[in-house]
């Protein structure tokens, strides 16, 4: 398969796809990986093509970003088009990567060798949540507005780093002109760079795992799995196609920071469950306001939740246990604060 | 095999320490030069206090504006105040945003209290909390009515 003298090759790179074209994967837990990587990874596309076709037209302040939205909407050929697949495959892939590291729990596919995937897995997950909320404060609505200064306030109340993080996020105590630009640079620089390095250790682990042989129930990733990924991939496009159509986002009205009013807005549904909790909560909880204290938690708990391989060296049956039961009260969360 | 065990220098820790510690060395000292670079780009991106404006007086309405039992949420220099209109005839005013995590509050006639729309805490005309997690008062602003003009002094 190798060139016969590898110094000679001028793109060495060819023979290292080559031979990752020549990997096998298991007809079980290989299969449904490459799936739904393959589903992410077109999503992450989607995202990527709609994003930079909407930065074109996109200008990052209090008094014009609302316009500028509302100009790709109703004037720019296709621009209602590709607002909508941009935001439906925003809302796709944190499902599927949810979905994924829902899996993982499941197959406990956090045990080693496959720590750094699980961490760079449940990375991107949060990733993608991130891109979502910055992504929803861009067109700067009143929703936004409401928003951006709740978020804000939340991410103060961590110990420590909160009220720095506050003052770098929004560039001041209160969201204004410089809250956009940072929040523009977050959502299509920082995030980004940081997803294409867990994307990266990802498929350098992925490439490490996978076996050189085929064994028994084992397929060819090329061109056996990669057929399968992209038949899903065709009809996943097709769908998102055909509800970005159907339902295009809602753009709400700009509005004053200083009077913007949360009455009559929904929470989104990835932060249903914080809400929920904070609005439950008693003022105080073990001496401390409640807000600061349940923040704290759950950003302990994500990041418990990522580092758990460190935690659970011998892959226990209690770990396990403890994985499950954390996902299962975040989604069983979700779905109560949504239907309440 | 034995002799060579023999001769050779039993199972030697030493090179491999000095590496570990060389390695560890290097981890320290680049972590290190990243964590001094950091400080100044965070500085960096905090941006300068501004000059808090001092105590001044904001006219936000006449009396006859405002009917009894009634309030608004005004803009001043950026903060919003709910001006309250009690049933007797009084005014007050609160900086209306929630001592929770921040949204603005509004005013319901009905039940004569201050609401939170974010997570349902509840003040009262007073400005005292009633219900749900805020954790303290909304910040009360001396309220001036002068020639039937409805004045909120900050500072």
């Amino acid at each position: 398969m190798e060139p016969p003298d590898e110094a000679a090759d001028p793109m060495p790179i060819r023979a290292l796809l080559r031979r990752l074209a020549g990997v096998h994967v298991s007809r079980g837990d290989g299969l449904t990986f490459v799936l739904l990587a393959a589903v992410a990874m077109l999503l992450m596309a989607v995202e990527a093509v709609t994003g930079v076709l909407l930065a074109l037209y996109y200008r990052p302040t209090t008094a014009d970003a609302n316009d500028s939205v509302r100009f790709v909407v109703t004037e720019v050929e296709y621009g209602g088009l590709v607002r909508s697949l941009h935001y439906w495959g925003a809302q796709s892939l944190i499902a599927v990567l949810g979905a994924t590291v829902a899996w993982a729990a499941l197959r406990r596919a956090y045990r080693a060798p496959h720590a750094l995937a699980w961490i760079s897995g449940i990375a991107l997950a949060v990733l993608a949540v991130a891109e979502a909320f910055t992504g929803s404060l861009l067109p700067w609505s009143h929703r936004s507005v409401v928003d951006a200064q709740l978020s804000s306030s939340l991410a103060a109340q961590l110990p420590l780093v909160g009220p720095l993080l506050r003052g770098l996020m929004l560039g001041g105590s209160q969201p204004n002109d410089l809250s956009l630009v940072r929040i523009l640079g977050l959502h299509a620089g920082v995030l980004p760079m940081v997803a294409s390095i867990c994307i990266g250790a990802l498929c350098l682990h992925a490439a490490g795992c996978a076996p050189r042989h085929p064994s028994a129930g084992s397929l060819s990733l090329s061109p056996h799995a990669a057929l399968r990924a992209a038949a899903l991939a065709a009809v996943v496009a097709i769908a998102l196609l055909a509800l970005s159509s159907l339902l295009p986002p809602h753009l709400g009205a700009s509005a004053e920071v200083a009077r913007a009013s949360a009455a009559g807005l929904r929470p989104s549904w990835y932060l249903a469950f914080v809400h929920q909790m904070l609005s439950a909560a008693p003022p105080k909880m073990i001496g401390l306001p409640s807000a600061r204290v349940l923040v704290t938690a759950v950003a302990l708990g994500v990041a418990t939740l990522a580092l758990f391989p460190l935690f659970d060296r011998r892959a226990s049956r209690a770990g396990q246990v403890a994985v499950l039961v954390t996902l299962a009260a975040i989604v069983g969360g979700t779905i109560r604060a949504l239907l309440h | 095999m034995t002799d060579d065990a023999r001769t050779v220098p039993a199972p030697d820790a030493t090179p491999m320490a000095r590496r570990t510690l060389l390695d560890l060395a290097v981890g320290a000292t680049a972590s290190g030069v990243g964590l001094l670079a950091l400080l100044p780009a965070v500085r960096f991106a905090t941006p300068p206090a501004q000059p808090t404006p001092g105590a001044s007086g904001s006219v936000v309405g006449r009396r006859e504006e405002f009917g009894e039992n009634s309030a608004r949420v005004v803009n001043l220099d950026g903060e919003p105040v709910l001006v309250l209109a009690l049933p007797g005839g009084d005014f007050r005013a609160f900086v209306a945003r929630c001592t929770h995590l921040g949204c603005v509050v509004s005013y319901n006639p009905a039940r004569e209290q201050i609401e939170c729309p974010c997570h349902g805490g509840r003040f009262g005309c007073d400005g005292r909390v009633l219900a749900g997690p805020p954790p303290s008062s909304l910040r009360e602003l001396p309220v001036v009515v002068r020639r039937d003009e409805v004045m909120v002094v900050r500072g």
